[in-house]
């Protein structure tokens, strides 16, 4: 099980004014990652990294989790595949805690401690 | 906060419907899921009872969920038929021989019998073997025409009465658009057919295909089933892949356009006065063919000649490299 762990420092940071700022923001935040149908690939094959992601001034979200995973966690070639703009690409799709994200908000939903986050790939043939 | 199974079974939603934007628990999206299939079936006749249905079976995803869910509705509607998984070995290092290995997992899982038949033994060439003479150009070409014809074959050899592919709405609606794309317009009258049969060869039908792709890979998801996922390792310069992704854009802006797209397709009327390709039988091999060497065979000879272009583009040009052959 690989980890992806931050290269910005982790010390204690102020919280903004931010106003979700509440819960989460301003402590470390784990969520464990899984990749499924093909999109293992584009992650040099990780099925599955453990994320801690650092202090933050407003609360985590999708949006900022892919764009954190685009930096820290992105290894091997076929990365634009997965990515596309502040998203996933169409066709990669994803399941928080066992709920299409179609019903969270999707890039919106506000991450908590623990939360199994899934990418499936639909793009990969048999 | 928890969304509610908009069939007001009380449970909480696990996902939207991309069809029709129904949040659904799992329990009712098993039921929906299923059902569709259900009536897909009945009301298209695909089946007739005590019939031998051969599934075309890749280890993939659609082909796992169509082994799965026509047993499980041969079970619980009583349609009385056998089923056989059929798998073609297209002979590709690091991709078919992987997925070969889930679909004898499959085959004990769903208690069908396998039969696993190999371009070497069809045609005398792999995969692997057709890319190292022909470059990576055009391979998909050879791979879809042997494929078709392979399981036609296999069809044969197994005596069913039908043949059921994995195809789903995605993968059709990739067709209509590559068919308008290239302006075939015989072939986008007759891809988007449920059943397709021609003189000759065992019926083949689409039982998934009004089953949107990620419906397919939801259910699997929750279902659990275990399928395999790669890419073909020659795949990425395909014609089909342009299509794909723009449909899958067009998905996230509308997700109803993969079903539209069909239903246009299915709409779509020919006038008579068109003139369309006769579709007769291969002088060579006896199999449908709208032309007097099919595309199978043209590809075959172009192979063992060491002419692999031979059987790729226009007839035209077959005919000239075969008539300058000939004078040689």
């Amino acid at each position: 099980m690989a980890s992806c762990t931050s290269s910005i420092p982790s010390g204690e940071r102020e919280v903004s004014e931010c106003s979700s700022a509440t819960g989460g923001a301003g402590k470390e935040l784990k969520v464990n990652i899984e990749f499924m149908g093909g999109a293992e690939m584009m992650f040099d094959n990780q099925k599955k990294l453990n994320v801690t992601l650092p202090p933050a001034e407003c609360k985590w979200t999708i949006r900022s989790l892919l764009a954190y995973m685009k930096v820290h966690c992105a290894k091997g070639g076929g990365l634009e595949r997965f990515f596309t703009g502040d998203s996933v690409t169409p066709g990669i799709l994803c399941v928080i805690n066992d709920q299409d994200w179609e019903l969270l908000d999707t890039l919106n939903y506000e991450l908590e401690p623990n939360d199994n986050i899934i990418f499936i790939s639909t793009l990969h043939g048999g | 906060m928890p969304v509610l199974c908009s069939a007001n079974c009380g449970s909480n939603a696990v996902l939207k419907r991309p069809k029709t934007g129904d949040a659904l628990c799992k329990e009712c999206f098993f039921w929906a899921f299923e059902t569709e299939v259900h009536n897909t079936i009945i009301s298209n006749k695909l089946f007739q009872r005590n019939s031998l249905v051969a599934i075309a079976a890749s280890g993939g995803k659609d082909s796992t969920v169509l082994a799965y869910v026509l047993k499980l509705l041969n079970e619980k509607y009583d349609y009385g038929l056998r089923f056989v998984l059929l798998s073609i070995d297209e002979g590709i290092t690091g991709y078919r021989d992987d997925s070969l290995e889930t679909v004898k997992k499959n085959q004990e899982d769903y208690e069908m019998p396998l039969k696993i038949l190999s371009y070497e033994e069809l045609y005398g060439w792999t995969m692997d073997q057709i890319v190292a003479q022909i470059g990576r150009k055009n391979n998909c070409t050879f791979c879809g025409v042997f494929r078709r014809q392979a399981l036609d074959r296999g069809a044969a050899l197994l005596r069913v009465d039908c043949l059921v592919t994995g195809h789903n709405a995605d993968d059709i609606a990739e067709t209509v658009l590559m068919n308008i794309l290239r302006g075939d317009i015989a072939r986008l009258q007759r891809c988007t057919a449920i059943t397709t049969t021609s003189e000759g060869t065992i019926p083949r039908c689409k039982p998934l295909k009004y089953t949107y792709e990620r419906e397919i890979v939801m259910y699997a998801y929750f279902k659990k089933l275990v399928y395999f996922s790669t890419e073909c390792t020659f795949a990425p310069n395909a014609y089909r892949g342009y299509a794909r992704v723009f449909l899958k854009d067009l998905e996230r802006m509308r997700p109803t356009a993969i079903i539209d797209i069909l239903h246009s397709g299915e709409q779509l009327s020919v006038k008579d006065s068109v003139k369309m390709p006769e579709r007769g039988k291969c002088t060579r091999c006896g199999f449908v063919s709208s032309q007097e060497i099919c595309k199978a065979c043209s590809l075959l000879e172009g192979l063992n000649r060491g002419l692999p272009k031979l059987g790729i583009g226009k007839k035209s040009h077959a005919d000239r490299i075969r008539k300058a052959l000939a004078e040689f």
